[in-house]
């Protein structure tokens, strides 16, 4: 009976496609396990073992051909890591992150540890978790889809359901991207995530999600993540200190556009991506073909492969992708590099409909090693335009077509392509191995460009499969490159930012505790330092115990390792305008020697984020900025557990501290990731220092310690040692440095730019010019006789010109008409809509 | 192409003889069949005999030939070397006489263009050749996301209680409906009469062909939705969803304990679903530390949530335990860690004020579980 079902199955319809597959790969089918199995996820161990994932709930293991099932009945999990060093696999269950050990190494998990399970479900469809990826300190990574459907929706004006925002955020960090350093710790890094069902960690510890279009998505696309960065979607705005569930309702596509990052490649739809998966990187080393280095995706609807790379301009990435290979069985998800070189694919095509049309299906890309196909290899912007290389020397025809547009931003399901047009091409170059031509087209930031090289032939005649490279230029060349930061010999890796970057959000401030519910007395296990315990005379203590910031650090007599330790400090109040920034207080709390919690007055004196108070100086900015006026003391209260060190000194776990700023979390369980000026280097217990800064006056009452506490077993009670619920401070507009996509339009009044341009893009069209004024029409026409006569449009000259039959009144087409005219005038520079390049024409000139 | 025509005309024409000595294959399901496919054909190890989903076939030959030659990966022997043919026989007989509704579902897509302006007649029909033709497990209608075209699914319809029955269409598109080849039913949501309420007819218990033509215009998925109902009894939805080739998935208890994490409505979706393998099942919250229920003789079914992008929660079968609920802890701080299986028990750690506690659930008896925290 069996066969004659299958039989049966196999007469079923499917539509067939055709493999586009480049000269030298082939795409092989690997058979899955018997049974229920559709594969979400797949990851290698370093000897070539296989695991998947399934929606079932399954872990299976493919060694030898053989599989085995590792473990069952979890919940969806919808993607898989494999930690070599803990040996352990790490799965993104939909209510947990999950570690999966085989305790007694009979190839079965028997215990099922929660790494985190700090984000909420709400049990509504959609709220899938993606990932975990890894970074180089071991730290897991994974993303959090919002809802379908809920209660907290931004549609921005529009109408419920038909197009104006339907994801919601029904629970706490729906939306958002996580980071875990070990059980039990969860850190939000970054909101605005829709469907982020692609995360993906560069070998240089750069975190990479994609995500699918739809509301406030205007198509698929990849984000180059940065910490406590906003990438689009508003409905996980309220998991921000700085914002609310109202706070998010009251504001429109306008404000948001302002605070949102960009994404660093649009995938355009039905053309490279519908349901983008997970970023990969070759890094093969050549295994893999002429691509080394480039980032695979693989598209769940398109069933495709996609090749892409990333540059930075101004500081920020941005790239290209061009179609790889096309024609897998079903839609690939998820991807993994064997050792081979050979390219996996965990493929799904249930739900949603897949091109490739299977179900499921586990497929891998492998090269031969010799034959370099004919494609597109990579492009990169220069000042006037673009340099595209090929993998092979081309034919002497070459005739690039260049077209570009623009997206919406807006609560509406997906954007078409704005102002598309084609453009001219000029000063074309071949380079000498003829592989790269480069050539100059009119460029605009934030535009898409495709760059298509149709019938282009390489000088043997071989075809192109994919002829077509789409380029994301959210910015131009600009004059110079940004530096780069010092290198102190750690990086912030996986956040996205370098040490000391201006552009990092600053902290958003918030009210502190009141000042009698953080002063506190020594416990009595603590030791209290008093003048006895420190070691430099400079520091002058006063007979109320306030000790001034002297010359030179200050260091206590014993040392010490992990600690409970509370301190209050003060700054001077200072009206001198030469003392501010990092130079109106500055001090330091350096824990064992080494690691600075920075001191510094950011009570109203901005500085750098890495810089406020109480940030892990260079490192984490405080999660919020909670600083009292200079005059009144504050104070820190912290929890630190030294860093831990194998016998040939390299670390084992590094220094992790739990503080509060007047009793406001700022850090929660915080990875250190060095010393304030250098690497970790072994140590033992150290003094605890205070540190003398160039800057105004700084005080210090009330420090005491207590020495050799158990940091983990006390975290989850210091963690509520202070009951402040979080509020910011009303009318807190967020202060963050990411410029807006576009330039702001100039020519017209705020006002107007902001009622005429519906969707917020700073490109105002003229039916949108035109449109905004028709709707005035009806009010003005206060008799309603369909006319406006002089007194309902009071501007003679206008009037005049504007009517044109002469008949003292002003038909609808003729009211139009005069606005249709003044358009004409305010689009300066004649390209059909106004922009910030429209500029005030010099009246003098008149 | 040409045996497989066969075998399918096999399928939708066959006629049987039907052995009258169901009292006989009863006796021999009692004694043996019962074992695996549970007293009332609803499954235990082995698969429902109730439901609509054949993995091997649903008709009278495929149940036969099950019944002959076992299917041995699943642990079924080929009864052909116990019984004699007239008791297996009477086995068949014995099973085929609890299929109620659709079985033998045969879906049929056909190119539009021939059918446009005609009116939808099964003559016109065997004139044209299919686009496709597929036999449906899962015995409900349902269509590819990317299908396109003029559907004729035929199929039997066993009736086990006389009465008055009607069909219920939704209006959309066109739809004919025949039964034993006449037609019972004709709607076309262009026609202005309201139709899709049809009128009633009489069937007594038996076999019958059904055959539903139906033509509507592409979306992106098809709408068509119809009920067979006896006036004042049963209702036989026509069509359903796709299990997208899984096969229906209970979790059952075995010789191990096992947690289980899957949505169930009315439940937490943290919630740890501890089945012993006495077959009791304990809901365990590790949020806050709460037993929150109890079943026995309980099993989880997975096949509601296998369909629909798991847009649906799994479901629980079993007798529900009464007053089990119960908060473990009284802590202020509680975090879950971890859980473990030992044999036939679970053991949930969670950090309870900074030391580590571990929640042990064990079988007890047939029908309940001891529960003990140290």
């Amino acid at each position: 009976m069996k066969k004659l079902l299958s039989v049966l199955i196999a007469f079923c319809f499917v539509s067939t496609t055709t493999a586009r597959v480049p000269a030298g790969y082939r795409l092989v089918d690997v058979p899955l396990p018997r049974g229920a199995v559709t594969v979400l996820g797949l990851c290698h161990k370093p000897d070539g073992t296989l695991a998947i994932v399934t929606w079932e709930g399954e872990v299976w293991e493919y060694q030898a051909k053989t599989w085995t099932r590792f473990a069952e009945n979890l919940m969806e999990p919808n993607g898989i890591h494999y930690d070599v060093k803990e040996n352990a696999y790490y799965v993104a269950q939909k209510p947990e992150l999950t570690r999966l050990v085989d305790t007694n190494s009979d190839g079965i998990c028997d215990r099922y540890e929660c790494v985190t399970d700090a984000f909420g479900v709400s049990g509504r469809y959609h709220e899938y978790h993606f990932g975990p990826v890894a970074d180089s300190l071991g730290r897991k990574y994974a993303s959090l889809n919002l809802a379908a459907r809920g209660d907290f929706t931004v549609p921005d004006g529009k109408p419920k359901g038909k197009g104006g925002g339907n994801m919601s955020y029904n629970a706490p960090w729906r939306g958002w991207v996580y980071r875990s350093d070990r059980p039990g710790h969860f850190q939000p890094l970054a909101s605005g995530f829709r469907s982020p069902c692609g995360i993906g960690m560069s070998p240089q510890d750069e975190l990479f999600i994609t995500d699918n279009q739809g509301d406030w998505v205007a198509d698929c696309c990849m984000y180059y993540i940065r910490e406590g960065n906003f990438y689009g979607h508003p409905a996980s705005l309220p998991g921000r200190p700085d914002f609310t569930k109202e706070k998010v309702s009251s504001l429109s596509a306008a404000d948001f556009a302002k605070i949102r990052t960009l994404p660093a490649i649009w995938f355009p739809r039905e053309v490279i991506a519908n349901t983008p998966g997970s970023p990969v990187w070759d890094t093969t080393g050549g295994k893999f073909g002429p691509f080394q280095n480039q980032i695979f995706i693989g598209d769940q609807r398109q069933s495709n492969y996609f090749r892409n790379g990333v540059e930075k301009v101004d500081g920020d990435y941005q790239g290209w992708c061009v179609d790889f290979l096309r024609g897998t069985a079903s839609g690939p998800v998820k991807m993994s590099f064997d050792p081979q070189g050979r390219l996996w694919s965990a493929q799904v095509g249930r739900g949603w409909f897949s091109v490739g049309g299977k179900r499921t299906a586990l497929q891998y890309a492998e090269w031969d090693g010799k034959t370099i196909p004919f494609a597109i290899h990579s492009a990169t912007l220069t000042k006037t335009g673009f340099e595209v290389t090929f993998t092979r020397p081309i034919g002497e025809k070459i005739t690039p077509v260049v077209a570009s547009w623009h997206y919406h931003y807006y609560s509406t399901y997906g954007s078409p392509r704005v102002d598309e047009k084609t453009l001219s091409i000029s000063n074309h170059a071949l380079s000498k191995d003829r592989k790269t031509v480069s050539f100059d087209v009119p460029l605009t930031a934030g535009k898409i460009y495709a760059l298509q090289f149709p019938e282009q032939e390489s000088d043997g005649g071989a075809k192109l499969d994919f002829d077509t490279l789409f380029y994301t230029a959210n910015k131009l060349r600009p004059a110079r490159e940004p530096r780069a930061s010092r290198n102190v010999g750690w990086d912030l890796a996986g956040s996205g930012w370098s040490r000391n970057d201006k552009r990092r959000p600053i902290p958003v401030v918030v009210k502190p505790l009141p000042a009698k519910e953080c002063i506190m007395p020594a416990p009595g296990k603590a030791t209290v330092l008093d003048a006895d315990q420190w070691t430099n005379p400079n520091w002058k203590i006063n007979q109320q115990g306030v000790m001034s910031r002297g010359k030179g650090k200050n260091s206590t007599k014993t040392a010490y390792g992990n600690a409970r330790i509370h301190l209050e400090f003060r700054f001077e109040p200072s009206d001198d305008p030469n003392w501010r920034g990092q130079l109106y207080g500055n001090s330091g709390v350096f824990l064992m020697s080494g690691y600075e919690l920075q001191i510094v007055n950011s009570y109203e004196n901005p500085t750098f984020a890495d810089g406020t108070c109480g940030s892990i100086y260079g490192q984490h900015p405080p999660r919020v900025n909670a600083s009292r006026k200079p005059g009144e003391w504050q104070s820190y209260d912290i929890l630190m557990k030294a860093p831990q060190f194998a016998k040939d000194g390299s670390l084992v776990e590094p220094l992790r501290a739990t503080i509060f700023h007047n009793g406001v979390l700022i850090h929660d369980d915080v990875w250190v990731y060095g010393e304030v000026g250098g690497p970790y280097k072994r140590h033992g217990k150290r003094p605890l220092m205070l540190q003398d800064h160039k800057g105004t006056e700084v005080s210090f009452r009330n420090l005491w310690i207590v020495p050799d506490i158990d940091y983990d077993k006390s975290l989850d009670s210091f963690r509520r040692h202070f009951a402040a619920p979080l509020t910011a401070l009303a009318d807190v507009k967020p202060k963050v440095n990411v410029p807006s996509d576009r330039d702001p339009i100039t020519i017209l009044s705020p006002n107007m730019v902001r009622d005429m341009d519906k969707d917020g893009d700073m490109i105002i069209t003229v039916d949108e010019f035109v449109g905004y004024r028709a709707a005035q029409f009806d009010p003005k026409d206060k008799d309603k006789n369909q006319f406006l006569d002089v007194s309902e449009f009071p501007h003679p000259n206008a009037f005049r010109g504007g009517d044109k039959n002469k008949d003292g009144k002003l038909s609808r087409e003729e009211h139009l008409n005069i606005f249709r005219g003044q358009f004409q005038n305010v689009d300066v520079n004649k390209d059909g809509k106004i922009t910030a390049a429209d500029k005030q024409k010099n009246r003098k000139t008149k | 192409m040409k045996p497989l025509c066969t075998i399918l005309s096999l399928l939708v024409c066959a006629n049987w003889a039907a052995s009258a000595d169901l009292e006989r294959g009863q006796t021999l399901y009692n004694q043996i069949c019962f074992n695996c496919h549970g007293l009332h054909f609803d499954g235990g190890i082995g698969p429902s005999l109730k439901d609509n989903y054949w993995r091997h076939g649903d008709s009278p030959e495929a149940i036969l030939e099950v019944i002959n030659k076992g299917i041995p990966a699943a642990g079924m022997i080929a009864f052909e070397t116990v019984f004699p043919e007239s008791d297996r026989l009477a086995l068949r007989d014995l099973i085929v006489a609890q299929h109620e509704g659709l079985r033998g579902v045969v879906r049929a897509v056909y190119p539009r263009a021939p059918f446009k302006g005609k009116r939808l007649t099964r003559a016109l029909f065997d004139s044209v050749k299919p686009l496709s033709k597929t036999r449906l497990p899962e015995n409900v209608y349902y269509f590819d996301r990317n299908g396109d075209g003029i559907l004729r699914g035929t199929s039997k319809l066993h009736i086990k209680e006389a009465g008055e029955y009607q069909f219920t269409i939704r209006p959309i598109g066109r739809t004919s409906i025949f039964l034993d080849g006449k037609e019972v039913h004709y709607s076309d949501e262009k026609s202005k009469k309201n139709t899709h309420v049809n009128r009633k007819f009489e069937l007594k218990p038996g076999i019958y062909d059904l055959e539903i033509l139906h033509e509507e215009k592409t979306t992106h998925s098809y709408r068509f939705h119809g009920v067979l109902q006896r006036v004042g009894g049963k209702r036989f939805v026509l069509n359903g969803r796709s299990l997208q080739g899984n096969v229906p998935k209970i979790i059952k208890a075995t010789h191990e304990a096992k947690v289980v994490r899957k949505w169930i409505d009315g439940l937490p979706p943290r919630t740890l679903l501890c089945l012993l393998p006495n077959q009791t099942l304990v809901a365990y919250n590790p949020v806050d530390g709460s037993v929150l229920k109890a079943w026995h003789s309980a099993a989880i079914n997975q096949t509601p949530s296998l369909v629909d992008r798991s847009a649906k929660p799994s479901e629980i079968k079993g007798v529900p335990i009464p007053d089990v609920g119960s908060k473990l802890f009284e802590a202020e701080t509680l975090r879950f860690l971890r859980y473990e299986i030992h044999l036939d028990t679970v053991h949930l750690v969670s950090l309870v004020d900074g030391e580590e506690k571990t929640v042990t659930i064990a079988p007890e008896g047939t029908q309940s579980f001891k529960l003990s925290v140290q």
